[in-house]
């Protein structure tokens, strides 16, 4: 259902990714791996608008989404949970949520909107405990479980998880990922990218590894996990 | 004890003037980081043309050449609020829009040139003269021995009704929210699927609603001219400052305190050295708290 072809990004005058090229079905959980700065975000983020490419497609249901503003593409159902979480601190928490919601503003159904923020409060209990309280004012954990919360909101066709492990504790990390394995469950298509190879692997079917820019290697999760070397070389074998 | 209290009235009712313009500069601010100085120019827009629809425009003016009716001042102040909301959307189209581009520095900037662009326009359609208008409405209101004309209360109703309809459009509207969620983090807004472009267009209308009634319902308290906006620019801008530059409501705040030392310093002082005065204050204040009196400590 997307599918990136011969992706080129540049920063300036830096040229970041070359030539990446991957695919995700609907339905499926794929992870993009790599060290720090091998420009796994980077691809998120062009996916999604927020940074021009230099060549390359990316086409999204069919259609190509190429060079399109960040705005018009969420609006095609595809939602980014960015890396930082990029909450709206000032703003409660259910505000936070009801700006998930925003693209379906014009037809907004409040029978709808009240079962969405339900499936995200049984999702994150903790989250309906402090929906009054501003965002900026939760822990790293709590503020994470908003991001997601917030990215769910708007029904995506298909959901971007950027570094959602990035700063949290093991067991607030296992929670996450009880998450992830819970809406791949319900079928959302979900495309992450994770250092933690290890914890990423656990939940997706298929992942990419990069390096310097560059797509290193691709396969299922259990061919990778198999590569012993590759884990070790590439992760800190952990 | 009577002049403190008729002071103290009169600072209220100017300052909230100087605070609706300063609304006006937050709103443009908080959706694009521009500053935008020609926001006085929406309120000599919206005042001039009211006194050309109701037929109070000198003969010597180029508009009083045109075979405009008369309106009723109800029409003419609605018309004039519509003409100004599409001047402040050519502006921001044709200009800003392409200078944010840029930078909101650029923008900041190209504002500066609205100014002079706009007052050449205003004095070849509206003339260079000056004008004192008449009231809307022969009244007076008596409070604890001061008298308050009645310009002055509908100028305080005008500045309430503004920040309740304000407050509810931002606290209760999902465009509202909208407004709000842009002007913390615009990137975490665009993926939303919220348009920043669209933000910075709505914040230009509701900058020119307000600067234009702001302008109409003080203009029977004012001189007016061709550039009775700059004085308003240069005092709103520093109740905007005073305010929080960013915070809409704080703007009222700093627009009421300016209006009261303004009417203070003019009172017991000299009304020669009041803008002095009141700026050497402001100097004061914010050198103690350079981020305003409801600005976030940076």
């Amino acid at each position: 259902m997307l599918e990136v072809k011969n992706l080129e990004v540049c920063y300036g005058a830096i040229q970041v990714l070359w030539d990446v090229s991957l695919n995700i079905d609907s339905g499926e959980v794929v992870a993009l791996l790599g060290a720090n700065g091998a420009g796994k975000s980077t691809i998120l983020k062009s996916i999604i608008g927020l940074l021009p490419t230099k060549s390359g497609k990316v086409t999204f249901d069919g259609r190509d989404i190429t060079g399109l503003p960040a705005e018009n593409i969420a609006r095609r159902g595809i939602s980014l949970v960015p890396e930082g979480r990029q909450l709206f601190g000032s703003l409660s928490v259910l505000e936070n949520l009801l700006l998930g919601a925003y693209v379906h503003h014009r037809k907004l159904d409040t029978r709808k909107l009240a079962q969405d923020l339900n499936f995200v409060y049984d999702l994150f209990p903790v989250l309906k405990e402090r929906s009054e309280t501003a965002a900026a004012n939760l822990s790293g954990g709590q503020q994470q479980m908003v991001a997601i919360g917030r990215g769910l909101m708007s029904r995506p066709k298909l959901l971007l998880l950027d570094e959602v492990s990035l700063g949290l504790a093991p067991l607030l990390i296992k929670e996450i990922y009880k998450a992830v394995n819970y809406l791949h469950s319900q079928g959302i298509p979900i495309l992450l990218v994770e250092q933690l190879a290890n914890v990423a692997l656990a939940s997706a079917q298929r992942a990419y590894v990069f390096q310097s820019g560059k797509l290193f290697f691709s396969g299922t999760a259990c061919e990778l996990l198999e590569t012993e070397k590759f884990t070790t070389a590439y992760f800190g074998g952990r | 004890m009577e002049l403190l209290i008729q002071l103290i009235l009169g600072g209220i009712s100017t300052g909230s003037i100087y605070g609706l313009i300063a609304i006006g500069y937050n709103v443009v601010y908080n959706s694009s980081r521009m500053v935008n100085f020609s926001q006085g120019e929406f309120f000599t827009f919206g005042a001039m043309l009211v006194l050309t629809f109701t037929g109070g425009l000198a003969s010597s003016a180029a508009l009083a050449h045109l075979p405009l009716p008369i309106l009723p001042l109800v029409i003419a102040i609605l018309i004039s609020v519509m003409a100004t909301v599409l001047l402040a959307l050519a502006a921001e189209r044709l200009v800003f829009r392409r200078a944010l581009k840029f930078s909101p520095f650029a923008a900041s900037n190209a504002s500066f040139g609205m100014i002079f662009l706009l007052q050449g326009v205003y004095q070849l359609i509206f003339g260079r003269d000056y004008y004192f208008t008449s009231s809307f409405m022969k009244f007076q209101v008596q409070f604890m021995g001061a008298t308050l004309a009645s310009q002055a209360v509908l100028v305080l109703l005008t500045a309430i009704g503004i920040v309740l309809i304000l407050w509810a459009y931002f606290f209760r509207t999902s465009q509202g929210l909208a407004m709000r969620a842009g002007a913390e983090n615009p990137d975490a807004a665009r993926i939303l699927g919220i348009s920043t472009t669209n933000l910075v267009r709505l914040s230009f209308i509701i900058a020119s609603v307000i600067g234009a009634l702001a302008g109409i319902v003080i203009a029977p308290m004012v001189i007016l001219g061709y550039d009775s906006g700059l004085a308003m620019t240069l005092k709103a801008f520093a109740a905007a400052i005073l305010g929080g530059l960013g915070n809409v409501f704080g703007a009222m705040v700093g627009g009421i305190v300016l209006g009261l030392m303004e009417a203070l310093a003019g009172g017991y002082i000299s009304t020669l050295y009041k803008d002095a005065i009141v700026f050497s204050l402001l100097i004061l204040i914010l050198l103690y708290r350079p981020t305003g009196i409801f600005g976030k400590s940076a």
